[in-house]
């Protein structure tokens, strides 16, 4: 599965404090595309899988604030 | 239903500092001082917009409290915020030395992660001791409080006996405020030892969780009865405590920790009454920090919700308050931190609650190895995080250079996290090792945190309470009580 | 603000911000408000229009969406408010803690605060002048004790 940031509302530092804190649940991949940061997420453990986009969305939200 | 603030057109010449809230049908207002006010909606909106009448009631308030930006007494609110601030600064106040890690208790939700009674290398030695001692009066603070906690301290009577001794020599001449307390459950208690404590000026405290059944249960003993070899002991103390105070003796009251678990949840009142019947004159009731057992497997079957414990709180508030209103002053002991942080402009200098926490810069922990760590909290998580140094290698200097110190300050510090806008945010604390024992985060999402949620429910009630006029009156009362000796 | 964009399918709400409203300071605050019960994220632009997508963590029915939704707009409001305030005021909170503190530990708050102090100076609305020097002269007040925290109060709730 793939999630696309703005980079106008999140800050990749943010992401990549998330996606450390997510390691143990499934591997992520960031690229960054013109405006938008694309994560690519893999091998995501399965008793997370309904939930891990949105609750890493959230968590890269709240990162985000600490950098406004 | 929009809120008021849609239509308000703020007058930014006029309105000082706040933060607000709308709690039920008024708006809270603090500030950073600590001062608090309630207004009805339509005065919330002209005091926004700048339109209240300078000779009205709610304006003099309003000014004198610092809420208005261009009519206030910058002197006053300076003094204010540093009297209730004092104990930010000065230095670390607060000792715990853990004389040993052993307890022949077997507390189901053990936050210190005791040791049996066969494994005396968790035992503090003599040359420790005195290392610790001569660490600790290295600290600037005037004030020095000494805390033995263990394990179970008087498993390690000597050394306890050498520290209090000692301490007491070494501050003929330094000179400090030294006060010494033991946090112990009795059972190794004896006559003699009695003596000595209460000779030397050590106040006590124990862990009562509620009437017998709950108690043995949250703490049992194994083959004895906990219960009746802590509350024997109670009975002694409380009854010592009557005629000291009938003969006009100055003397320390018995103080006791009740912890809630699991099982504890169905009986507030019970336990409230326990502490009634054995003659004390309040109650902390204290959730679960989740760290060492109560953290580990156990957390299932002893832990609960935040939802759960406030449902349990606001029920166990309430008898409390009943209690006070049939006449009799008995106290919360959580809530009258918070209400002397809300009502008067004193420190109530607990570590716990306050901006930054109190570790390192207010407190300091002295393990039985001499491994010197950040805060009670932080000698419970199982890895060396919050370690700062050893007395039998480093100095206090050392020791508090630690950049870890400089670290808990930044993560404790609310202006740094989205609790700057909390109307609470005054009167609160975080807590940097729970958050990275819980959330494996120093800086945690402070807003998913159950202490969070737990903290902004109590602090409603109390703000509810305190506008009505006679539960106001009795939360006045509890933070005039008298002071204990100390 | 047009009306939210309900998607039940997906249980979300979608609600478009105008940020020259609505700065993006206070839609983060507000959005963060939310994380513990919804599932928040912003896309648009940043100059022209932010959207905020709110998914509820548990089946949202169509009052509880439109509640999300009158909730969200209210604490955004509540928040660009207190953000106004805050920085408005950032620069009198930091002299009364900063000199709160260094009077705590026994300084000279003048000589400490020496440069605050000529930061203040050029404050417009003169908040660094004494209450005195500022009233006594305008309408011959006298400055009054002020009381302890502990002794002011409203008949709702007493200090």
């Amino acid at each position: 599965m793939t999630i696309v940031f703005n980079k106008q509302f999140y800050h990749l530092q943010a992401i990549k404090k998330a996606t450390e804190a997510y390691k143990e649940l499934a591997v992520f991949n960031i690229k960054e595309k013109d405006n938008n940061i694309e994560i690519d997420i893999d091998g995501v453990d399965k008793d997370v899988k309904d939930v891990i986009k949105d609750e890493f969305c959230n968590y890269v939200l709240a990162e985000t604030k600490k950098f406004t | 239903m929009l809120s008021d603030s849609n239509k308000i057109k703020l007058n930014r010449e006029k309105v000082g500092f706040c933060r607000f809230k709308k709690l039920d049908d008024k708006y809270l207002l603090t500030n950073d001082v600590g001062y608090y006010y309630f207004l009805e909606p339509d005065k919330f909106k002209d005091f926004m917009e700048g339109k209240l009448k300078r000779e009205s009631d709610i304006y003099q308030e309003l000014k004198d409290k610092g809420f208005i930006r261009d009519d206030f007494d910058i002197d006053e609110m300076i003094k204010t915020c540093s009297s209730c601030n004092i104990s930010s600064i000065g230095g670390p106040s607060l000792h715990i030395i853990v004389v040993t890690l052993r307890c022949n208790f077997k507390c189901i939700y053990c936050q210190a992660s005791r040791r049996s009674m066969e494994e005396k290398q968790y035992d503090m030695d003599v040359k420790t001791a005195k290392r610790v001692v001569d660490t600790i009066f290295e600290s600037p603070s005037k004030v020095i409080t000494i805390e033995f906690q263990g394990g179970e301290p008087l498993v390690n009577w000597p050394v306890v006996k050498f520290i209090v001794e000692y301490a007491r020599e070494k501050n003929r001449t330094e000179k400090k405020k030294l006060l010494i307390s033991l946090v112990s459950n009795f059972s190794l208690m004896t006559e003699e030892k009695y003596k000595f404590l209460t000779e030397k000026e050590v106040s006590l405290c124990t862990s009562l969780d509620g009437p017998e059944e709950l108690q043995n249960r949250n703490r049992p003993l194994p083959n004895g009865n906990g219960y009746r070899l802590t509350t024997s002991w109670i009975n002694k103390i409380k009854k010592d405590e009557q005629d000291k105070t009938k003969k006009g003796h100055a003397c320390y009251y018995l103080s006791a920790l009740a912890t809630i678990s699991r099982f504890s949840l169905k009986y507030p009142k019970e336990i409230i009454d326990e502490y009634v019947k054995w003659g004390f004159r309040g109650i902390h009731l204290r959730p679960l920090s989740f760290l060492g057992f109560s953290g580990g497997p156990a957390k299932e079957k002893i832990g609960y919700s935040p939802e759960e414990f406030m449902e349990f709180w606001r029920e166990a508030m309430d008898y409390i308050i009943e209690i006070n209103v049939r006449g009799k002053l008995f106290y919360e002991r959580g809530v009258r931190i918070m209400l002397t942080k809300i009502l008067t402009d004193r420190d109530p200098g607990f570590l716990d609650l306050r901006s930054p926490c109190g570790a390192a810069i207010g407190q300091l922990v002295y393990n039985h190895d001499g491994k010197v760590y950040t805060c009670d909290e932080g000698r419970m998580v199982k890895d060396d995080t919050f370690m700062l140094g050893d007395v039998n290698k480093d100095t206090y200097k050392k020791i508090i250079s630690n950049p870890k110190v400089k670290t808990m300050v930044t993560a404790s510090i609310l202006d740094n996290l989205s609790c700057d806008y909390c109307v609470y945010k005054p009167y609160c604390g975080v807590c940097p090792v729970l958050a990275y024992a819980l959330y494996g985060n120093l800086f945690p999402q402070v807003i998913n945190t159950d202490r969070c949620k737990v903290h902004k429910e109590m602090f409603d009630y109390v703000f509810r309470k305190l506008q009505n006029e006679r539960t106001g009156k009795t939360f006045n009362q509890w933070v005039t009580l008298p002071k204990t000796k100390a | 603000m047009s009306k939210p964009n309900i998607n039940k399918s997906e249980n979300k709400i979608v609600i478009s911000v105008d940020p020259k409203l609505y700065p993006l300071e206070s839609i983060y605050g507000a959005a963060y408000v939310f994380l513990d019960r919804a599932y928040v994220f912003l896309d648009g632009d940043s100059k022209k229009e932010v959207y905020v997508h709110l998914k509820g963590k548990k089946k949202l029915t169509d009052g509880d969406m439109e509640n999300l939704a009158d909730e969200f707009l209210n604490e955004l409001l509540n928040y660009s408010l207190r953000y106004q305030i805050s920085k408005d005021n950032r620069q009198i909170r930091e002299y009364i803690v900063g000199a709160a503190l260094i009077g705590a530990l026994g300084e000279n708050i003048d000589k400490s605060m020496e440069s605050d102090e000529k930061d203040w100076k050029k404050d417009p609305l003169g908040i660094a002048v004494p209450w005195e020097e500022k009233y006594a002269k305008r309408d011959g007040t006298k400055k009054k004790e002020p009381p302890l925290k502990g002794a002011v109060g409203q008949k709702d709730g007493k200090k």
